[in-house]
């Protein structure tokens, strides 16, 4: 046998996958030729290295992925927005222009009214977008407090972002960049009478949400509703989250101090 | 349409299918886009054709071989314009040389400290830089741990195909791995390397 045979069948030896055969073949032609040995000490090391430099599983992702696809939940609940891993960094202003338009939709139908089916959803948004019915109303005072509040707290200006959408106007909000790089918009409105907080996070540590899949458009995403929340999760170039709750001052700061 | 309870029986068993499985196709995933983002993308986009074909027949011979065509197929079709041709990579010199030179050292298991050396994110850098023939190969087998017969099945080659793709995809790799430590003086002293 040939080092060139040789070598090709170490690597099939060293996968499982040679027969008795070729393995005895092999065996009596490594036993003679030492660079053969070196090469087999050498690949066999390389594969071991290799395998262990792959990406860690993420077992808790490839659930989440699989509950998006087949809309099984399991079960988790909502584990909390201040929870610790929930905010990681990203890109921001235009993802919040349309997570708000998202929230606006999915709060004027997931909080007012029961859980809907996927198929409402989408229905829903496009009759809303059709009829320009998304029209939100800035609770501009209630932006300000939380603005003025935040920069007391933490001692440092923060930028009001412009945006805009069409049908819906935004004219404040609090954009807080966070120190790993999490980006986190809140603002607050008022959706057909009801005012509302928006905390939208969006960054590369952030984790998807649970819930029920939603599709609209080309996008899936999972939403989930809870006593007085709604979250939405979908991805846009990064992971965007998206709490909705009736409006509440001290919950609002309380999302702020909780994210030191 | 499915009857309800048909449904999350369709649903449970598409579940506990992919579950067997998951680890390997997250890190299949990540293979084969380089990249956290786009890994969960192409799991994302694998899981939902596999489900629909699911939905229309049960019967999978070999699921793993299966899911791993999907997303090699979702791959392709996504990234198409990117993909890397084969290239005419010329190493095939002076790999024993290398060989005999990490040996010629006095110390125990010298390839273990060879290979030790690297950062793994260098290890997922080099393996993303060969050309997807041997990469896909390596992946498939190293890191997903198919068998021949699946990685044969999913790359649509023949076995003796995945098997110089494989033992060839390697000697790259070490080839890649021994300039880099070379071209930053990661290799011990005592070691001259050409």
């Amino acid at each position: 046998m040939e080092c060139r045979e040789a070598k090709e069948l170490l690597h099939a030896d060293c996968d499982g996958e040679l027969g008795d055969a070729e393995r005895q073949r092999l065996t009596g032609h490594v036993r003679k030729c030492r660079g053969c040995t070196a090469y087999e000490k050498m690949m066999k090391a390389l594969k071991s290295r290799v395998r262990a430099a792959a990406a860690p599983v993420d077992l808790p992702l490839a659930e989440a992925v699989l509950e998006r696809v087949t809309g099984v939940s399991g079960g988790g609940g909502y584990r909390g927005f201040f929870a610790k891993g929930f905010f990681r960094p990203g890109v921001f202003q235009a993802v919040a222009a349309a997570a708000v338009l998202a929230c606006a939709v999915f709060f004027g139908i997931s909080l007012v009214k029961p859980a809907p089916t996927m198929a409402s959803i989408v229905v829903m948004r496009h009759l809303m977008r059709q009829e320009g019915r998304l029209v939100l109303d800035t609770h501009a005072n209630c932006c300000k407090d939380l603005q003025e509040w935040f920069e007391s707290h933490s001692g440092r200006p923060v930028h009001i972002p412009d945006i805009s959408y069409p049908r819906i106007r935004v004219d404040g909000g609090t954009l807080y960049r966070h120190g790993t790089g999490n980006s986190i918009f809140l603002a607050a409105y008022s959706l057909e009478g009801q005012p509302v907080t928006v905390c939208v996070c969006t960054g590369p540590n952030i984790t998807f949400g649970s819930g029920k899949v939603f599709t609209a458009g080309q996008r899936t995403g999972m939403i989930e509703t809870g006593q007085g929340y709604t979250l939405i999760s979908w991805r846009s170039g990064q992971i965007v989250n998206v709490l909705i709750t009736p409006f509440d001052e001290a919950k609002s700061k309380e999302i702020f101090a909780s994210i030191k | 349409m499915p009857h309800t309870s048909d449904k999350e029986n369709l649903q449970a068993a598409f579940t506990a299918l992919v579950r067997q499985h998951q680890d390997a196709l997250f890190a299949g995933a990540m293979q084969f886009t380089g990249n956290r983002a786009d890994a969960e993308d192409l799991l994302q986009e694998t899981l939902m054709r596999a489900y629909v074909g699911f939905k229309r027949s049960q019967d999978i011979e070999k699921p793993r071989a299966w899911l791993f065509k999907i997303m090699r197929n979702a791959y392709i079709n996504r990234y198409h314009k990117n993909r890397r041709q084969p290239a005419g990579v010329s190493y095939d010199e002076g790999l024993d040389h290398k060989v005999d030179e990490i040996f010629s050292r006095s110390d125990e298991e010298p390839q273990d400290k060879f290979f030790g050396q690297f950062l793994d994110s260098e290890i997922v850098t080099a393996l993303n830089s060969l050309p997807d023939q041997f990469r896909e190969a390596v992946a498939l087998c190293d890191i997903s741990g198919l068998s021949y017969e699946d990685i044969s099945n999913v790359l649509d080659c023949p076995l003796g195909t995945v098997r110089s793709r494989i033992s060839r995809g390697r000697e790259i790799l070490f080839h890649k791995l021994y300039d880099y430590a070379r071209e930053r003086g990661l290799l011990p002293k005592g070691d001259k390397g050409k």
